[in-house]
């Protein structure tokens, strides 16, 4: 009994003890090889590339970066975004700094490259020949949106702070760190290289026009969306602010004279997106004001969009004041009410007396479906916008400038039994196309020369002047360059309004202190006994521009963190 | 139990309070026990017991029967103060959800887990788990030497409960009860209506907006509470004056030679704070805890050499409350207007607006209530072969533990709707809106939250325990160890290790301990699994007069020294060296503009993560003086290495990957500590004082930071403490246009006469997040002190506890509803005293009111930081034992009858609601009556 007890305790105890007692018992994670071998897993991964694609709306806290531009002011006076309005940014802070976003989007590119880098179906071929054919093909394209993706982070990077790093693999925490230590800014001219690059090479797997795909793919990139990120590009890389005469410094732009060479190569990148035309559906839509409200829509005139699942964050941030529960959020600026042309094609002019008492009357179409001006319909009734109205003047959280903003606004909603719509964002539609072809036609050849393009600049920013629903009269044949170029500009202002497209436009064309140091404007309207209106433009906020704001600081902590190998942008420090 | 065989200490132990049954109390009993001669007292260690003289380590100990005298519904709650080092944060009184946080020794790390380890008999278990009346000690094990054992879990300290066993002789039976009515230490409170209307014109008036009260509404509102101009006291009308609470334990232990048994059943009663929660049928809405536990400690010889325990615990906890979250509830409570509409607006429809739709009556009561339930059950079994006859003195045994924790909570719920009383435009008579929501019948929810949690964890050990001559002691340890834990769905946790103890004994004067563990856990990396952590100690008696009869002023003194490493291996990542891909953001694709299933890289692998390690020395000393004065004190210096920190001041952001953690962050921390007992007994009177005290303070050493501009570095957290506050400075209110005009901009947001002026700290013209620096003590106490006083005269007897802390901060900044009014339309706090106003601008002491988001006032800085400093009286007894004698005849043994009352007494400089729980459910202090018997 005894010895028996003995070796039963012995042996319960021996029993207890287990050699791989901490080999953990990994129930719920993913590795990398559960991904790579695993076709839905790659689909995942290939969705997750695009997640770091810019935001369109509320894109820097609950604002956006038109209330940063002239074109508005965001009407909460603690948004982040009014740190770029009062020169409160620096190279520790800036509330648009994009520089580690854009680093990770290129990260999971590269990750999705890398793990479809050894992927094949050949096991297939024979037996699952169906099945082979589409994963096979979907690869070759999936691979081409990479391709085109860090085209897109790498220009992001390049619009803010010039040439940047280019990394061309997923970088290994150890055996890159010296590297990473050590890291280069590339020169501006290799950067635009690079992108050009992936976007040539992305083109020859992408589908030509999303017709040739499911419909569960819109919103993913096609030929025409490489050949515009190609096109917005070069347009970029030709203007003033990459070309200025006796530039030294290769990281911001380029030091050679060739830049009539470089309006040619872009006008013949935007050409080539015209040219879609005439093998894909691209066409001017319709409608202009139905472009911004598109929804789940596809729309011809729509190269590229990010497209937004049901919401009405957007709308609530952005209705005016009294109109159930709208914030207000954007209040579009009198400079860019004022750039909208009178009907008949003159400019607008507060010293005409005329157009002063009646500023909203005979205006360019696209300003009512850009911008809610006082007394117009809005939800079935007219907006107050006067000192007292129920929309005006020093309510809490009302419009500063007068204004509140319609594009993009879904009007349709009921905020206060939280109806929501889906949403899309816009980020290359042809027009822009026409007015980059008609700006580098205009520098490279002058207003009315065709060269071997087949359209002149006057033809390209009149096609968009004419379009459906606008119908602007044409600019006149007799303007010299240098008039054209403000037409033109004047001309992607009204059209590309809150678009994204303001901000950087007047960086690149480097007139900084008339644009984004100029006051912003607003109008006080106050209604006589009479109810007629009488309207003042007055100063909303004075902007703070320094030159070396054109392009952005590098963060100092990435200058500090490579012992300075990475190299400051002019005038920060 | 196993570090010696002790049957030789057996009778002592037995003899000694600690063993005693607290039922049975007489005068020397219920006076806390270190007054007893070290060298028979025992205390509980890692894996063992020893007298106190012969520890080497540093340890604190606690009886049962201290513990009894304070005792309130979760063991945690009886810890305030007892133990230098150990603090103990009150939470709320919410039934069920009232357990204290602990941090041990100040602040040791700013890395994931703070918290000390806690075994109950051994194992890792939740230390509410055991009732408050089966507990024989608890020891706080403190430095290195200590804690060893323990190795790669040790490092914040580790608490030990030991729950009681059974005796052999005549069973007895304890019965103790008491019951009580607890209520809020304190509330906050609000201003009328009256007084809130003029308030808000004037914050609108503040912020250039008209006014909204017109002097007919004012006048209203001034004439007292009526169906157009309500006043409602919202807490006053949801919060009851006191609840009952109640607890009954019955105990029986016992045994003879072969067996012995201590069991117990307990139930525990403890209504919540809500009023009027009875109009439901069929169920409560109030807040309730029922607990039922048993314990059922046995010791079993099976054969000669061969013994058995087995104990076995559990505790069944159902817990009602209001379907609403709590803090959901006491926000509205703290926010709901008084002006606005009254409780009801006609018999049986409640008062509400559009804008408030949650009329804090209905939403305590009309939501429906949801019931938690809690299970605990815990066994453990040790097996014991005593191999004395082949080796003398060896011991080999296996000891498993296995424990089950299961928790849901189901939710009932329902909907109401509000009447907004309006007034008829023409009659000017109050009238009814609309109803404003749907009253909804109740509908079940599905369980919203369930978690079922199980360990097992099985150790065998090897003990040889020694005399060699006359004047050699040796005791060796042998133990290995492995768990395996299961929490909800989480990935299982595993630990293993090998640990080992040799003491030596010489001549019972100078004690040494030399420990070593080996452990690992699955978190990490193969390689890094692992660490060897050891620890040595030693102790010399110096002076010991009392021993042999001859006192003098010194009776005792032993000094002691200690160093070592322990680790903590929750940093709060596992998996880290495991390369993992997790859901990625979002993005919407197709023609329904559907969100994509996205997966990402995780944090990337680093293979190097590991355990913190603790460097841990001390030195300290115990003595008695006159034979009745004790006074121990210990030094101790402890840096912590290997915090996880980030990598993201290092890596450049190129790299585009989630940066992993790195174990490069380093805090020091260092403290003494002091305990005094004077205690004093003459033949029907006596007195005790008994008092500890700590103060620790620590500093970062290493952390990542993000660099900030020159003239900045203030900003910095390195080389000050841990936890403290940051924030701006505060140096007054604007007071014009012109002073605005003439000072630094202040970019959070626009000012106006009124609102905060802020010191430009880099001096660079603006006042920005780079003006913040340290600003106070932050929210751990640097020094910790608790004071007990008792006396008692022939079978009376009282004691007083009180505990305190010292330099901590209170920031109102972070609890905005009761410091930051108006903004939501909230109410606004009697804390609001004399606000800025043109004419009040010389001596106001609240900025400006305003209706707005102020995002430049309501920010932290000074003018937010409250001293946080208090004394609260955490139990005051009264009791009356009767002696035997005269309880004889009934067959009744001693007993005591007593009224004891728990946080009675707070004294603090901020004195508007509890400074140890700002905001929501309140503290509790409770007075109860009990009667304790023994059959």
């Amino acid at each position: 009994m005894k010895k028996i007890s003995i070796i039963l305790f012995i042996i319960i105890s021996a029993s207890q003890i287990a050699c791989n007692h901490l080999d953990p018992e990994a129930l719920s994670l993913t590795t990398r090889a559960d991904v790579v071998n695993n076709f839905s897993n790659l689909t995942r991964l290939r969705n997750n590339m695009f997640t770091y694609l810019p935001e369109g709306y509320n894109s820097i806290g609950n604002s956006w970066r038109a209330s940063a531009s002239d074109e508005a002011e965001d009407v909460n006076e603690t948004e982040a975004i009014q740190d770029l309005n009062t020169g409160n940014w620096n190279i520790y802070s800036n509330p648009d700094d994009a520089w580690a976003r854009n680093y990770q989007g290129i990260r999971r590119t590269f990750d999705f490259i890398g793990a479809t880098d050894t992927v094949s179906y050949e096991s297939i071929k024979l037996t699952d020949a169906a099945t082979y054919t589409t994963r096979t093909s979907n690869m070759k394209m999936w691979r081409s949106e990479a391709q085109f993706l860090l085209a897109f982070y790498y220009f992001e990077l390049l619009k803010r702070y010039g040439g940047i790093p280019l990394i061309d693999r997923k970088l290994n925490i150890v055996s890159d760190y010296d590297y990473m230590l050590n890291a280069k800014r590339n020169s501006f001219e290799e950067c635009v290289n690079f992108i050009v690059k992936m976007c040539d090479s992305s083109v020859l797997g992408l589908p030509l026009r999303l017709t040739e795909v499911a419909n569960a793919d819109w919103g993913r990139p096609t030929v025409g969306a490489a050949l515009a990120l190609k096109a917005r590009t070069l347009t970029y890389a030709a203007s003033d602010l990459f070309n200025q005469a006796g530039n030294k410094n290769n990281l911001i732009g380029y030091t050679d004279n060739n830049r009539i060479e470089r309006w040619k190569l872009a006008a013949s990148a935007n050409r080539a997106v015209l040219n879609l035309m005439s093998i894909a559906p691209y066409s001017l839509n319709t409608s202009y004001s139905a472009l911004f409200q598109l929804k789940t829509l596809r729309n011809n005139e729509v190269i590229f969009e990010r497209r937004y699942g049901a919401s009405n964050t957007f709308e609530t941030l952005n209705y005016p004041i009294g109109y159930q529960t709208g914030r207000t959020g954007t209040c579009p600026s009198q400079n860019l009410v004022d750039a909208y042309e009178m009907k008949t094609g003159v400019p607008f002019d507060w010293n005409n007396p005329a157009h002063a008492a009646d500023p909203y009357a005979n205006r360019d179409p696209r300003l009512l479906m850009n911008v809610i001006v006082n007394n117009s319909l809005w939800k079935g009734t007219n907006v107050q916008l006067w000192e007292g109205g129920v929309n005006g003047r020093f309510l809490f959280r009302a419009s500063k400038t007068g204004y509140y903003l319609k594009k993009y606004v879904d009007e349709t909603l009921n905020l206060l039994t939280g109806q929501t719509s889906a949403k899309q964002w816009i980020y290359f539609r042809l027009s822009e196309n026409y007015l980059n072809l008609a700006e580098c036609m205009n520098e490279a050849f002058g207003p009315a020369v065709p060269d071997t393009f087949k359209i002149t600049a006057l033809q390209a920013v009149n096609t968009i002047r004419a379009r459906t629903g606008v119908a602007m009269p044409a600019i006149p044949a007799s303007v010299t360059q240098a008039e054209m170029r403000q037409r033109i500009r004047n001309e992607r202002m009204v059209e590309l309004a809150f678009e994204d497209h303001r901000y950087w436009d007047v960086r690149r064309w480097m007139i900084g202190p008339s644009t984004l140091g100029a006051s912003i404007r607003g109008v006080r309207i106050t209604r006589e006994t009479t109810g007629a209106f009488k309207y003042a433009p007055y100063e909303v906020e004075k902007r703070v521009f320094q030159d070396k704001m054109y392009l952005y600081p590098i963060p100092q902590s990435e200058i500090i963190k490579t012992n300075g190998s990475i190299i400051q942008n002019p005038g920060w420090n | 139990m196993k570090l010696f065989n002790i049957r030789k200490l057996t009778f002592t132990l037995l003899c000694s309070p600690l063993f005693q049954f607290s039922g049975a109390v007489s005068q020397e009993k219920q006076t806390s026990q270190d007054s007893i001669d070290h060298s028979v007292q025992l205390v509980s260690i890692a894996y063992g017991k020893l007298p106190k003289r012969s520890i080497s380590a540093s340890v604190s100990t606690l009886t049962g029967t201290d513990i009894e005298k304070n005792a309130v519904f979760s063991l945690g709650n009886v810890l305030y103060g007892k133990v230098p080092g150990l603090i103990v944060d009150q939470n709320s009184g919410e039934p069920g959800n009232d357990a204290p946080g602990f941090s041990f020794r100040g602040v040791q790390t700013f890395g994931y887990a703070r918290a000390p380890l806690v075994l109950v008999d051994g194992f890792i278990r939740d230390m509410n788990s055991v009732s408050v009346f089966d507990i024989e000690n608890i020891s706080v094990l403190k430095d290195a030497s200590a804690t060893a054992m323990y190795g790669i879990q040790a490092a914040n300290g580790v608490i030990v409960v030991t729950t009681k066993k059974g005796e052999s002789g005549k069973a007895k039976v304890n019965v103790d009860f008491s019951s009580g009515f607890q209520s809020p230490t304190r509330l906050p409170t609000f201003y009328h209506s009256s007084d809130y209307v003029q308030m808000y014109n004037q914050a609108l008036a503040n912020d250039k907006l008209p006014a909204l009260y017109n002097p007919a509404d004012l006048a209203g509102y001034a004439a007292g509470n009526s169906a157009l101009y309500p006043d409602v006291d919202w807490l006053q009308e949801m919060v009851a004056k006191q609840s009952p609470m109640a607890s009954l334990n019955v105990s029986s232990s016992g045994g003879n030679r072969f067996a012995t048994y201590y069991v117990s059943l307990g139930y525990l009663y403890n209504n919540g704070i809500y009023k009027n929660t009875n109009n439901n049928d069929g169920y409560t809405t109030n807040s309730n805890l029922n607990r039922l536990n048993f314990r059922s400690n046995i010791e079993v010889k099976v054969i000669k050499d061969l013994s058995l325990k087995l104990n076995l615990g559990g505790q069944v906890n159902d817990i009602n409350a209001p379907r609403m979250a709590t803090t959901d509830i006491w926000n509205r409570l703290f926010d709901y207007p008084t002006h606005l509409f009254p409780v009801f607006a006609e018999k049986g429809m409640l008062g509400g607006t559009s804008a408030f739709i949650d009329n804090p009556y209905g939403y305590i009561n009309n939501r429906g209530y949801r019931e938690t339930h809690n299970r605990f059950f815990q066994s453990d079994m040790d097996l014991k072969y005593d191999f004395s006859k082949y080796i003398k003195g060896l011991e080999v045994g296996a000891r498993i533990g296995f424990d089950n924790y299961y928790t849901v909570t189901d939710g009932w719920s329902k909907n109401f709707a509000v009447y907004q009383i309006v007034k008829n435009p023409t009659t000017g008579n109050p009238g009814l809106s609309a109803p404003i929501g749907t009253n909804t019948n109740l509908t079940y929810n599905s369980p919203f939250s369930e978690a079922q949690n199980r360990r097992a964890t099985n150790e065998l050990y090897l003990n040889l325990s020694r005399k060699f001559g006359k004047d050699h002691t040796i005791n060796l340890l042998a133990l290995y160890n492995q768990t395996r834990q299961i929490i909800g769905r989480e990935n299982p946790y595993g630990m293993q290790s090998l640990n080992a103890r040799a003491h030596y004994e010489y001549k019972n004067r100078f004690f040494t301990d030399v420990t070593l563990s080996y452990g690992g856990t699955e978190a990490f990396a193969e390689g890094k699994r692992f660490g060897l952590f050891p620890a040595v100690s030693a102790a010399y008696v110096v002076l010991d007069n009392q021993s042999n009869g001859n006192n003098k002023a010194i009776d005792y003194l032993k000094v002691r020294a200690s160093g070592g490493i322990v680790g903590s291996s929750n940093v709060g990542t596992r998996f880290a060296y495991r390369e993992l891909y997790v859901g990625g953001l979002s993005y919407a694709f197709g023609n329904t503009n559907a969100g994509a299933s996205t997966i990402t890289e995780g944090t990337i692998p680093n293979p190097d993560l590991t355990f913190e390690k603790s460097y841990q020395y001390e030195v300290g000393m115990e003595s008695r003086f006159f034979n009745q004065l004790d006074l121990s004190v210990s030094l101790f210096q402890q840096n912590r290495t290997n915090i996880l920190t980030s990598q993201s001041t290092l890596i450049p952001a190129l790299f585009g990957g989630v940066l992993p953690s790195v174990n490069r962050g380093e805090v020091r921390n260092r403290g003494i500590e002091l305990s005094l007992l004077w205690k004093k007994q003459f033949k029907n009177a006596g007195f005790f004082v008994q008092a500890n005290m700590s103060f620790i303070k620590d500093k970062v050493i290493q952390m990542a930071e993000e660099v900030v501009p020159q003239g900045s570095e203030y900003f910095y957290r390195k080389g000050s403490p841990v936890f403290y506050t940051y924030g701006l400075e505060a140096i007054g209110f604007f007071q014009s246009n012109a002073d605005i005009a003439a000072s630094p901009f202040q970019i959070f947001g626009p000012v106006q006469p009124g609102d905060i002026k802020y010191r430009d700290h880099n001096n660079d013209g603006i006042i920005n997040n780079y003006d913040v620096g340290p600003i106070g003590n932050g929210t751990v106490p640097t020094k910790e002190f608790g004071i007990e006083i008792g006396f008692n005269v022939k079978g009376f007897d009282i004691q007083a506890m009180f505990q305190g802390q010292m330099d901590r901060n209170i920031n109102l900044a972070s609890y905005g509803n009761l410091f930051f009014p108006l903004r939501t339309n909230q109410k606004i706090s009697t804390f609001v005293t004399n606000p800025w106003t043109v004419d009040n601008s010389a001596n106001a002491q609240y900025p400006r009111l305003s209706t707005l988001e102020n995002a430049n006032n309501y920010r932290t800085s000074t003018f937010w930081l409250r001293n946080g400093d208090f004394i609260k009286l955490r139990s005051l007894e009264v009791g009356y034992n009767f002696q035997k004698f005269l309880l004889k005849k009934q067959g009744v043994g001693a007993s005591r009858l007593f009224v004891r009352g728990m946080n009675l007494l707070t004294f603090d400089k901020f004195k508007f609601t509890d400074p140890e729980n700002i905001s929501g459910y309140p503290t509790m202090k409770s007075l109860n009556v009990g009667f304790r018997t023994q059959f």
